[in-house]
Formats: C-alpha cells, sequence, structure tokens
C-alpha cells in the first residue's frame, strides 16, 4: 500500500522535484563560481578578510530557495488532490484516512528534504573547498533556517491546499506568510545558532495540520 | 484525537505567530523615540553637564536644571571641547595649574564604546595575525590563525594550513608555557588602525599571553595576572597615549586596565557593570577618565583620576517606555510579546517579554465572554471547548484570534 | 433480504439551509435504487453522507452494518465510488491508475479492468485528463468493476455522456450487477434511460421526498390525463388526487396516481366543465418531471 501511495505522489511531483533539483544545484554551483571568480581577480585573504570581519554572506541567493522548493513540491503534490475534491477518491481508499493523508505528507517531505539536503550537501562541500571548516560551519548555521523555511513551507502549504474553504485559507496564507517571515529574521553570519531546535519544534507542530484539513473535509465542509 | 492534537499544535504555532507579529505592528505605529543625554564631567567646576537631543535641536544643561546657550556649555568643559577652543583659539592656558599643550591633549584624548551584543556575537574565531614591526604600513596577512590544541595558520589563498609557521607560533607559544587551547582572544583584527599590538591570549589555565608577529617571527610575552583571573573580553584599543593596551572584562563584570607599562593589571573602580545588559563607553583625556554605563533604564557615569580613584559618579534614570502611554497601552493589548532579536545580542533566540502589570487580563477577560458567547451562538459544548477558553485567557489578543482562525467546531 | 444500506432520519442543513429532514431509505442486497432529482435536491448530500465525507446534522446511515462516519477499511473496500464527472486521478494514464489502485485491494481483478480498456481506443501514455467524457467513464466504470465491491455509490454518473455512451455504461453496470447480486446506489438529474437501470426510484424535490417505490410500479401507478377545459380562466387545485397540475390556456396536464374513473369523478365533483379526457402514456423522464414540475 505504501508503494502504491508512493506511486502515486511520485508521478504528481517527479518533474518539479527534478526541475527544482537541477535549479538548485545550478544555483549552488554558480554561487561558488562565483565565490572562485573572486578569489581570483581579488587577493583572496581580503575577500576572507570580508568574510570574517565585514561578516559578509556570499550565499544570499540562496535566500529563498528552499522556501521555493516547499512551496512547489507542497503545490504539485496536493493542488491535484483537490481539483474535482479529488481528495475523495483518496480518502475512499480502503485504509484508514488519517494514515493515509500522514503517508502522502511524509513522503513529500522525504522527496523536500532529500532535495534540501542535496543543496545543503553541495553547499557546504563546495564550501570546504574554498573556505576553513570555520567559515562553512557559520554558513551552515546562517542557511539552516532557511531550509528549515522550505521544510516549514511545504507542511504549511499542504494544508492550506488541503483545506477545503477558501475564507479560511486566505486566513491560513496571512498566518503562514507571518509564520514563514521569522525563519528569515536573523541577518547576521551565525546568528541562529541557538533558534534552530526551536525552529525544528514548531516544524514538527505544524508536520500533522493536513490532519485538520481532512478532518474538516471529511466532516462535511465545502 | 489526531485531528484536534493537529488543531491545537496549530493554535500553538498561530499564537507564538501572533505574539511576535502583533506587538512588532504595534510598535512600528507607534514607538518613540528615547534619546538619551550625553554627559560629561567639567575640569573646570567639578561637576557635570548634560547635552541632550530634543525636538530637532541639542539641549544643554547642568545638574541643576540651570539652562545654557551652547557657547557657554563649550566653555564650562574646555577639555571635553579643546578641538573646538582650539579652532576658535579660546583654549585656556592652564587649567589646575597644568598647563595645555595641544599636541599632548590629543594624544590623551581617547573615546572607546562596546556595547552588550559584542559580548555576544557568533565568532568564527579566525583572525589575522599582522606584522607589527611594519615598513609600510599596516596590511592584511595572507593567512589567519585558528587557536586549539595548537596555533594553526589557513592560507587564504589554497584554504591549505602553512605547517612550518603553523609549528614554529605553537612553539613559541609553549615555550612560554602556554597551554592550549586558548580561552579567550583580544585584538584588533582590522588593518584600519594606527599600529598593531598583536593579540592577548588566556590560555587554558587562566594565563595571559602577549603575542605579537615581529619581522615574521613570534614573539610571546607572559602577563602576570591575579589567581583565578577569568576574562570575559578583552577589549584592545590603538589610543595615541598607549597609556593601556586594553579593557578587559572578566566573567564577575569587574573592569581592569591592562597597562603599557610592565602589563600591569589596573583594576577599576566600578561595581555594578553588567556586560550582558549595558554598554560600556570609556572616554579619557589629560586629566579625568569616564566610564559610562549605559542601559535601557539609567545611564551611570564615573569619572577617574589618573591615579584610578574614583573622584565623582553621577546616575540617571531614562523615561520608561512602560510607564509611558505607549508602553501602557501595549502591557494592556498583549499578556506578553515575543521577539526574535534583541538589542543586547546578536543572537537571535525567542525572547519572551512577560509584563509585569496585569492590566492585560481586563482584555483578556472580555475576550473569554466574546468566546462563551460565540460557543453559545454555535450551540457548541462548553466542555469541548475549555481548553480553548483557558487559552484565551492567558494568551489574550493572540489566543483569541488563534482559537478563532483554526475553528473547534462539532459535528 | 438483507439490507446494505440503511438510512434512519437523516437530517441535514447547510447553515440555516434545510436540505431535509428524517429522510429514511434502504436499499437490499442486490437492488438498485436511483435517487432522481433536480440539480440541487441534495442527491449529492446524500452519497457524501454515505461514503462518510459529511457528517449528517442528525440520524445515521449504516452500510454494511456499519455507521457511514466510521467506515472501517474493510467496508470502505466493498464500496465502490463513482464521483460525479467521473472524477479520478487524471495525471495519470490507464496503466498507472490500474497500478495504483491494485495496491490497495487483495482481490483485485485486473482483468476486469482491462477487458473494458481493450474497448477505448486510447494510447497506452494518454493521461485521462486528456481523454473524452465517455472515455473517462469508462475507466472509472473499469476501475469499479476491479475492485469488484458489493455496493456501488455512483453519483451523477450520467452527466456528460452522449446518448451511445450512456446506454453502454447503463446496460454494463446492470448486467453485471444482476449477474453478481451487486447492491447500487445512483443519482442523477437526467432520468432518461434509467428505467433500464434501476429497480427502485426515490425522487426527491427540495427537501422532500416525493415517491419512493419500485420503478415499476411507479410507472405503473403514476399517470398523466389531459383535458381541455371549457373556462380556461377556472383555476384548479392541487388537491385531493391530483398531485401535480400543468396547464396550458384551456388545456390541462394532471398528474396523479389514481384511476380515471376516480379523476373523472373527483373533477366531475368540483363541477369543472371539460371535454377530450385523455390518458397518456409516460416514460420516466415524463413521470418524473411530471411530479416535479418543469420549474
Amino acid at each position: 500500500m505504501l508503494k502504491a501511495i508512493v506511486y502515486k505522489e511520485w508521478i504528481k511531483i517527479k518533474r518539479v522535484s527534478l526541475f527544482l533539483l537541477l535549479i538548485g544545484v545550478l544555483i549552488v554551483i554558480g554561487i561558488y563560481s562565483n565565490v572562485r571568480h573572486e578569489l581570483i581577480i581579488k587577493d583572496a585573504e581580503s575577500y576572507w578578510n570580508g568574510i570574517l570581519q565585514q561578516r559578509a554572506i556570499w550565499f544570499y541567493v540562496l535566500k529563498f530557495v528552499p522556501l521555493i522548493v516547499g512551496l512547489l513540491i507542497a503545490v504539485a503534490q496536493f493542488v491535484p488532490e483537490i481539483v474535482d475534491k479529488r481528495i475523495k477518491l483518496t480518502l475512499h481508499l480502503p485504509t484508514n484516512e488519517e494514515t493515509i493523508v500522514l503517508k502522502m505528507v511524509l513522503f513529500g517531505f522525504f522527496c523536500t528534504t532529500l532535495i534540501l539536503s542535496v543543496f545543503m550537501g553541495m553547499f557546504l562541500g563546495m564550501g570546504a573547498y574554498f573556505f576553513p571548516q570555520e567559515i562553512v560551519w557559520v554558513s551552515f548555521l546562517t542557511t539552516a533556517p532557511w531550509f528549515l523555511a522550505g521544510i516549514a513551507a511545504y507542511f504549511l502549504i499542504s494544508f492550506i491546499v488541503l483545506e477545503p474553504l477558501w475564507k479560511q485559507r486566505i486566513f491560513y496564507m496571512l498566518f503562514g506568510a507571518a509564520f514563514l517571515g521569522t525563519f528569515f529574521k536573523g541577518n547576521f553570519p551565525g546568528t541562529n545558532e541557538y533558534l534552530l531546535w526551536p525552529f525544528v519544534g514548531l516544524i514538527a507542530c505544524i508536520s500533522i495540520a493536513t490532519l485538520f484539513s481532512i478532518y474538516r473535509f471529511r466532516k462535511g465542509e465545502m | 484525537m489526531l485531528p484536534k492534537l493537529s488543531r491545537y499544535l496549530l493554535v500553538f504555532v498561530a499564537i507564538f505567530t501572533m505574539g511576535y507579529v502583533l506587538p512588532s505592528i504595534y510598535r512600528t505605529f507607534f514607538d518613540v523615540r528615547i534619546s538619551s543625554p550625553n554627559f560629561s564631567y567639567s575640569v573646570l567646576n567639578k561637576k557635570f553637564y548634560a547635552s541632550k537631543y530634543v525636538d530637532g535641536q541639542n539641549r544643554f544643561s547642568d545638574m541643576e536644571g540651570n539652562e545654557y546657550t551652547r557657547e557657554e556649555y563649550m566653555d564650562e568643559l574646555p577639555i571635553n571641547n579643546f578641538y573646538y577652543h582650539l579652532g576658535k583659539g579660546t583654549l585656556p592656558d592652564s587649567i589646575m595649574g597644568v598647563r595645555l599643550n595641544p599636541a599632548q591633549l590629543r594624544q590623551e584624548n581617547f573615546y572607546q564604546g562596546t556595547a552588550a551584543l559584542e559580548f555576544s556575537m557568533p565568532d568564527y574565531g579566525l583572525n589575522p595575525l599582522f606584522e607589527s614591526a611594519s615598513d609600510f604600513g599596516i596590511t592584511l596577512p595572507k593567512d589567519v590563525f585558528r587557536i586549539k590544541d595548537r596555533m594553526e595558520f589557513v592560507v587564504a589563498k589554497t584554504n591549505e594550513i602553512d605547517e612550518a609557521k603553523s609549528k614554529e607560533y605553537t612553539q613559541a607559544l609553549k615555550d612560554q608555557g602556554f597551554v592550549f587551547p586558548a580561552r579567550v582572544l583580544g585584538g584588533i583584527p582590522s588593518f584600519m588602525k594606527s599600529r598593531d599590538d598583536g593579540w592577548f591570549i588566556q590560555d587554558s589555565t587562566l594565563q595571559l599571553f602577549h603575542l605579537k608577529m615581529v619581522k615574521g617571527r613570534p614573539e610571546v610575552n607572559r602577563v602576570n595576572v591575579p589567581e583565578g583571573f577569568k576574562i570575559r573580553k578583552i577589549i584592545c584599543n590603538d589610543h595615541a597615549s598607549r597609556e593601556f593596551y586594553a579593557t578587559i572584562v572578566t566573567d564577575d563584570n569587574k573592569l581592569y586596565l591592562l597597562m603599557t607599562d610592565n602589563y600591569g593589571i589596573q583594576p577599576l573602580p566600578i561595581e555594578d557593570f553588567d556586560a550582558n545588559r549595558q554598554t560600556l563607553v570609556m572616554g579619557g583625556n589629560l586629566f579625568y577618565k569616564t566610564v559610562i554605563l549605559m542601559d535601557e533604564a539609567f545611564t551611570k557615569v564615573y569619572v577617574i583620576d589618573r591615579d584610578f580613584k574614583k573622584v565623582d559618579e553621577l546616575k540617571e534614570g531614562l523615561p520608561l517606555k512602560s510607564e509611558m502611554a505607549i508602553g501602557k497601552v501595549e502591557q494592556f493589548l498583549f499578556p506578553f510579546s515575543i521577539a526574535l532579536n534583541k538589542s543586547t545580542s546578536l543572537f537571535t533566540g525567542i525572547y519572551m517579554k512577560k509584563y509585569v502589570s496585569w492590566s492585560w487580563a481586563i482584555l483578556s477577560v472580555v475576550l473569554v465572554i466574546f468566546t462563551l458567547v460565540l460557543i453559545k451562538r454555535n450551540n457548541r459544548s462548553l466542555k469541548n471547548n475549555i481548553l480553548d477558553i483557558v487559552l484565551v485567557f492567558f494568551t489574550g489578543i493572540f489566543g483569541f484570534i488563534a482559537v478563532h482562525m483554526f475553528p473547534n467546531k462539532e459535528y | 433480504m438483507e439490507n446494505v444500506v440503511e438510512c434512519i432520519n437523516l437530517t441535514h442543513y447547510y447553515g440555516k439551509k434545510m436540505v431535509y429532514e428524517n429522510l429514511n431509505f434502504n436499499i437490499k442486497r442486490g437492488s438498485i435504487l436511483g435517487l432522481l432529482g433536480k440539480n440541487g435536491a441534495g442527491k449529492t448530500t446524500t452519497i457524501n453522507i454515505i461514503n462518510g465525507f459529511l457528517t449528517p446534522k442528525s440520524g445515521k446511515c449504516m452500510i454494511l452494518g456499519e455507521d457511514s462516519r466510521y467506515l472501517s477499511s474493510k467496508t470502505k473496500a466493498q464500496i465502490g465510488y463513482l464521483i460525479e464527472g467521473h472524477v479520478q486521478y487524471a495525471f495519470m494514464n490507464i496503466y498507472q491508475i490500474e497500478k495504483f489502485y491494485s495496491g490497495f485491494f487483495p482481490n483485485w481483478k485486473r482483468e476486469a479492468y482491462f477487458d473494458l480498456m481493450a474497448k477505448l481506443k486510447v494510447t497506452p501514455k494518454q493521461k485521462i485528463s486528456t481523454m473524452s467524457c465517455g472515455q473517462r467513464s469508462q475507466v472509472a466504470l473499469g476501475l469499479i468493476l476491479a475492485q469488484d465491491p458489493e455496493l456501488l455509490v455512483l453519483d451523477d454518473f450520467t452527466l456528460g455522456l452522449d446518448p451511445g455512451y450512456r446506454r453502454l455504461f447503463i446496460d454494463y453496470l446492470r448486467d453485471y450487477a444482476k449477474e453478481t447480486n451487486k447492491t447500487i446506489f445512483t443519482t442523477s438529474h437526467i432520468i432518461q434511460d434509467m428505467e433500464r437501470l434501476i429497480d427502485d426510484c426515490m425522487i426527491m424535490d427540495y427537501n422532500r421526498v416525493l415517491a419512493y417505490m419500485p420503478v415499476k410500479k411507479f410507472l405503473n401507478d403514476f399517470r398523466e390525463y389531459t383535458i381541455e377545459l371549457e373556462n380556461p380562466d377556472i383555476g384548479v387545485a392541487l388537491e385531493g388526487p391530483i398531485v401535480n397540475l400543468e396547464k396550458m390556456h384551456n388545456k390541462l396536464e394532471i398528474y396523479t396516481y389514481a384511476a380515471p374513473e376516480e379523476i373523472k369523478g373527483y373533477l366531475d365533483a368540483k363541477g369543472l366543465g371539460y371535454t377530450n379526457f385523455k390518458e397518456v402514456d409516460m416514460s420516466l423522464e415524463d413521470a418524473f418531471i411530471g411530479l416535479t414540475g418543469k420549474y
């Protein structure tokens, strides 16, 4: 049964996932092509000095990429479910309604996380080629909330898309935008060291939010 | 069961978000500026003067409330404003029997400030070691150093460790008795400075060392410090007077000067400094040093003579936002507020501010009644909504919006 | 014979608007019940309640012995559900969708599905979204046949089908149901051809049931008479045996369960002068319109 769920979910998000993966990989390569170029045309030590003393950030372009990944995957996965209320088909399958929705969300979460992990891995790996571990570590701390925002966006958008009523959906979009905004408040390198676990906790809180939408749908809010 | 849980988790996240967003929207619209006055101590009259920015212009006064014009104020404080007097040719020849020499005044004059957030900020742990005896001014070295279980130099161009240099410097430190790793480092990592004095490094056994690079070679000196001298921060300077290398703040918030003369450790007679909250400002001239501690509630000024004895002090309270209309309304509207940034740290976090006043409870009660009416009107059972009502009471407007945004319908 | 579906005192409101109050009906195993009504009469509401997508304000539905609000997986496997408009996972092709569904049903009848698909002129990679309405209806039907459920719940399956496909769908379904003793609950607002399919009919108007009986009995007992009034200005009231009326000038269509003599007697007793009393043959569609009115 899980196989069948994965099969259908993958059909929905295959294209967008592969596309986003490609775009993200290109962006990371772009970031470090630029760093390499800078290191060549400037003195390497003054480029480093910019990072260490002026706290320059060389990867701003990455900022909203994870958010877009989470958002698009959620849209690709759940919009086809609400078109013509197809979610009824899913909920009618001979299995527990909550379990099947959680499995769908789990698979989308897995794909989002996998794509983001590839970006993060590449970003840190290429970073380690040009910079010492201290700089790589701080760049991890700086970007980690952005990546977490991508996962939060996935859960939130899934929940919002599955919400049956438009009126409610608009409130939830406002709430979602405000909530996601908190992931982008730290603009100083390494500033978010102590906020990562609280963010993880908040994401855990919204991870089963889709159940609320499904519950409302099943009780007749259409 | 799970859908109910998911709702409460959403309500929780919404309360968190509202607790952050609503107060910040409120402050964006209604915040007021509180400018703290500048206090100066007059060598002439042995008393404090204040200059304050009010309604777009500077106002000058003394502590008795007498107002002064800008010219009068400048005349009362000739040493503090000697540049002004030099320009106008009105500098007195001598004060307190000391002949005033412009070059000397210039040399002895200094100013430095350290905000609380400099004690709480992310740090890369990589710093440049400049050539201290450079013939061509200060230039960036090709590498940066870290100190862990040894001292390592990482070359920027290759991102590789310069083994020879690392060994040489590690050995030089060890020869002086340095025990790795380092506890605290102090230095000026910028090349925008008048000279380089290298780095002061406290090792894991609380010994303090002075490391410089002289003609490419390491030069390490030991600094004798009192027993159990736990340094929190070493604030180095390049003041022209070369009187002291650095201001040292210890873990127990005591202030010391690390003197240039024989590496003496000179305690400052200041008892109530709190590095976590206060901005530390120091100024000095030919006659006195002033140490200013500032936070939201008050400004405290100490005047210290050249023998490091306290000669005067001043404590002035600031208007508190919590006692102004904006603060009172805020405490009525919100039972608490959440911030992700704060002025005393560069680390983000969930900084929750709980107000002392209970005025928010009035609004909470109103919102609880309103919620009860809604429950009654929609024929919902009270029993299923008890948690919602409790949430509305304790989280006020945040909880009210949250529980209604995620309706607790019964089917 | 046992009841596969039992709906007891169903009452539902959307806000203040009543859909129906105290609706009761049963479907016996092996029988086919058609819920006929105009758009907005509450057909889909009933389907949603049966499938557990809607909790009624009061009353309940028992499906294969289980409360529809808490259907077990086992019972859901025994309910074939066709959504209004043959909605399916249109982003898949016919092979993908079969592969998906087969993972959920241990007794999946693959051949039943592909037998039906063989008749469709679609390319193997063609997505369902690009198919015609008729083709999509066949895919949806094929999936239900492969699922091989006890109860088929079909929401307005004739919607959008051209006459040929409608006939095909109905005949295929009827043969299948009768051969395998399946129970069917279907709704429709298009009545044409429905008498070929259903055993019992329930005709619903806004917030009430107008008729609930075997379709043969309904076709037999429900009659239309036409008369020509001598005085076209005389109004005839909806009372006594008269269930519905349509009046055009002096021509009057009378819908009733009464025999000709009875209705004549009634008209005479009312003192209405009329000529040209005729009984009209009606199809189910005519009877439906006669009962529910044209508006």
